[in-house]
């Protein structure tokens, strides 16, 4: 369902990166690892549609995600791609309810506060609904982050470096989450990290090198 | 979740900030509504009130002074005529009609007005109860008036000599309020209408009083700073006068012998219209007269005729109101471009504003176009808030602004003379609301482009 070919980015005359090719199923796990400078946030970008390659295609259940105009990739994005940000990037104005919410607005889903709060209670904010960011703890940060990800029931649900900043027992707890979450709506999940304590959950790991010539 | 509560949960954070860039824009807009309802409503009212008179005759003086005074009673009138010579230019060729006012008197600060029942009728004023004065000493109230002093028909009250509510009192002299107008939104609502010999009888001795000589004598003098009744011309008066003191004697009798009775019969002498032009008053005086031509050529030819021909001046409304609001014009410029640098700030107030809060949200906007989020959402976004700061100020700048007319109507007593009132709206209004509109939508186009501009990933990376 989810398909990278022929793809490299190169962001001024000098530094081009590489992508690998990519190949995954409906339900397909996939951890992206590689050290600092070898490529993975532009790779995330790239599958996030945030990021036109240079060159290459992405394609996303069939659908050739470069080639649509940029309003129409928008749309797609938001109903088919749920990323959760290594900065978890929750807007400080709203509530941890509306944070959510925004997502099925900007993408122009109905809102519907039902799944939202089942949502929450699955991941144990339920009673947090009502606070704002500022009053959450880290971990409670990143499950509203999540809940935002996942709430559209993405096709693909992308997380940047989810454990880089857990120690080890929750970093476990979270990559169970994230797993479970791509589970229950058969979305593929693609991890991007450099932590090896995530790399034996996955059987399909993706190495990035880095590029010949670069100094990291 | 829509845009408005977006932009709104923006707005709150700085809460302070949007605030004081409300309130900042909201004072140079009550001040331009200040001034709209303000020049309004006195250009209105001016034209209404002159409306159908094509000229005043006055003593010579300040032809402004002559038409604020003989038109809308706001300022001292320039002097008195003689009725003689009034007389005669009453039955110029080129008059068509010709409204007699005697002044000097007011109640309380309002005018006593002694006059013919054509100036009533000028204005429409209809009476709302009563009857129009037939008999000296008896008054007709404006419906301001009225209402101000709780005054009803039959009641009595007694003059001040002068223009202001301190003057000397004319206390040999009950006044007999007969009739009351309705509210005619024009200068005669402020005024206590009577017919002239009132206003001769007022300030004639009395024989009763004679010997209480000093204060005939304070009386005079009183006179002499606006009313021009010399010694000279009263000691004439009751040499004139010598040949019919029997009869002035018995009414008078008969007028005080009433009062003792009630007021049904305190009356002075009968009087109609033309009484007053008996030749009997010669040697009285009148202070303006409200003239209409009888053709439009009159305007040409008979202000040059009285102004270089008589002792009087005629001066027309028209011209010197227009002069007036030219004068006042420059001052009201001046405000104008005073509120206009007020908006001009809170432009660069509400732009610095929203162009530091697109730096702390740019975050905020990456993640709102990862999250499907149009540039045009985006876009709107930004403007909306622009526009909510903008129309709140505008709003609330109306309020200020009516408020502020509303209280200097009711505060100073020469806007209570035009009428002043915060509770019209005029359609100019409209426009000062799209000027805030505007001015939201200027100041938030350069942010709001910022944010259109968002790239994702860059944003995104850096963090």
């Amino acid at each position: 369902m989810l398909v990278l070919k022929n793809a490299h980015h190169t962001y001024d005359a000098r530094t081009t990166v590489k992508l690998p090719e990519l190949h995954t199923d409906k339900g397909d796990h996939l951890l992206i690892t590689g050290l600092s400078g070898s490529g993975k946030s532009t790779l995330l970008h790239v599958l996030a549609g945030v990021l036109r390659p240079t060159r290459g295609t992405l394609t996303i259940n069939g659908t050739d995600l470069y080639k649509m105009s940029e309003s129409q990739r928008d749309r797609f994005r938001g109903r088919n791609i749920g990323v959760i940000y290594q900065q978890l990037h929750l807007i400080d104005t709203l509530s941890v309810e509306v944070n959510i919410r925004i997502a099925q607005y900007m993408a122009g889903i109905p809102e519907d506060l039902n799944r939202i709060r089942d949502l929450c209670s699955e991941l144990g904010i339920g009673e947090k609904m009502r606070s704002y960011p500022g009053q959450l703890s880290q971990g409670q940060k990143q499950r509203v982050s999540i809940a935002r990800a996942v709430v559209n029931e993405p096709a693909l649900l992308l997380a940047d470096e989810p454990t880089s900043s857990l120690d080890d027992l929750r970093s476990e707890d979270v990559v169970g989450l994230l797993k479970k979450m791509a589970e229950k709506t058969g979305a593929t999940l693609v991890i991007s990290t450099h932590d090896s304590r995530v790399k034996r959950h996955f059987d399909n790991v993706v190495d990035l090198e880095l590029p010949v010539g670069e100094v990291a | 979740m829509n845009l408005l509560k977006l932009s709104f949960s923006y707005l709150r954070r700085r809460a302070l900030n949007t605030l004081l860039n409300i309130l900042l824009l909201s004072f140079g807009i009550a001040t331009i509504v200040v001034l709209l309802l303000l020049s309004y409503q006195l250009e209105d009212n001016l034209y209404k009130n002159a409306e159908g008179i094509d000229a005043v005759v006055g003593a010579k003086g300040s032809p402004v002074q002559l038409i604020l005074s003989g038109i809308f009673h706001i300022d001292a009138p320039t002097g008195n005529i003689n009725l003689k010579e009034a007389r005669e230019l009453m039955n110029h060729r080129l008059v068509a009609s010709a409204i007699p006012q005697a002044l000097g008197d007011n109640y309380r600060g309002y005018r006593i007005v002694g006059t013919t029942t054509a100036y009533p009728e000028r204005y429409g004023a209809e009476l709302a109860e009563g009857t129009l004065w037939d008999h000296e000493f008896e008054v007709v109230l404006g419906s301001d008036v009225a209402r101000a002093e709780g005054l009803q028909v039959g009641d009595t009250f007694v003059s001040s000599h002068g223009f202001s509510a301190s003057g000397h009192t004319h206390d040999e002299h009950d006044l007999h309020v007969v009739g009351i107008f309705e509210t005619t939104g024009t200068v005669i609502d402020r005024l206590i209408l009577t017919g002239v010999e009132t206003m001769w009888g007022i300030h004639e001795p009395h024989d009763d009083h004679d010997h209480d000589h000093d204060h005939d004598h304070d009386h005079h003098h009183d006179h002499e700073d606006s009313h021009s009744h010399d010694h000279d011309h009263n000691h004439d008066h009751d040499h004139g006068h010598d040949h019919d003191h029997g009869s002035n004697e018995i009414a008078h009798a008969g007028y005080t012998e009433s009062r003792h009775l009630g007021h049904n019969h305190s009356r002075g002498r009968d009087i109609t219209d033309e009484s007053f032009l008996s030749e009997e008053y010669d040697d009285e005086q009148i202070t303006i007269m409200l003239i209409q031509y009888r053709n439009p050529l009159a305007a040409a030819q008979f202000p040059r005729f009285v102004n270089e021909n008589t002792a009087m001046q005629a001066a027309a409304p028209a011209v010197e109101i227009t002069r007036l609001l030219n004068l006042l014009g420059v001052g009201l410029d001046a405000i104008q471009i005073f509120a206009y640098i007020l908006i001009l700030a809170s432009v660069l107030g509400i732009f610095i504003a929203l162009l530091n809060s697109m730096k702390e949200r740019k975050y905020d906007l990456a993640i709102m176009r990862s999250l499907g989020g149009s540039r045009s959402k985006l876009f709107m976004n930004v403007i909306l808030e622009g526009l909510l700061i903008s129309l709140a100020g505008g709003l609330l700048g109306m309020l200020l602004g009516h408020a502020a007319v509303e209280g200097i109507g009711l505060l100073f007593e020469e806007a209570q003379q035009f009428a002043m009132s915060g509770r019209v709206f005029i359609p100019g209004e409209g426009r000062v609301l799209l000027l805030a509109a505007g001015i939201g939508i200027i100041s938030s186009v350069i942010p709001a482009i910022q944010a259109y501009r968002t790239d994702i990933a860059e944003t995104l990376s850096k963090a």
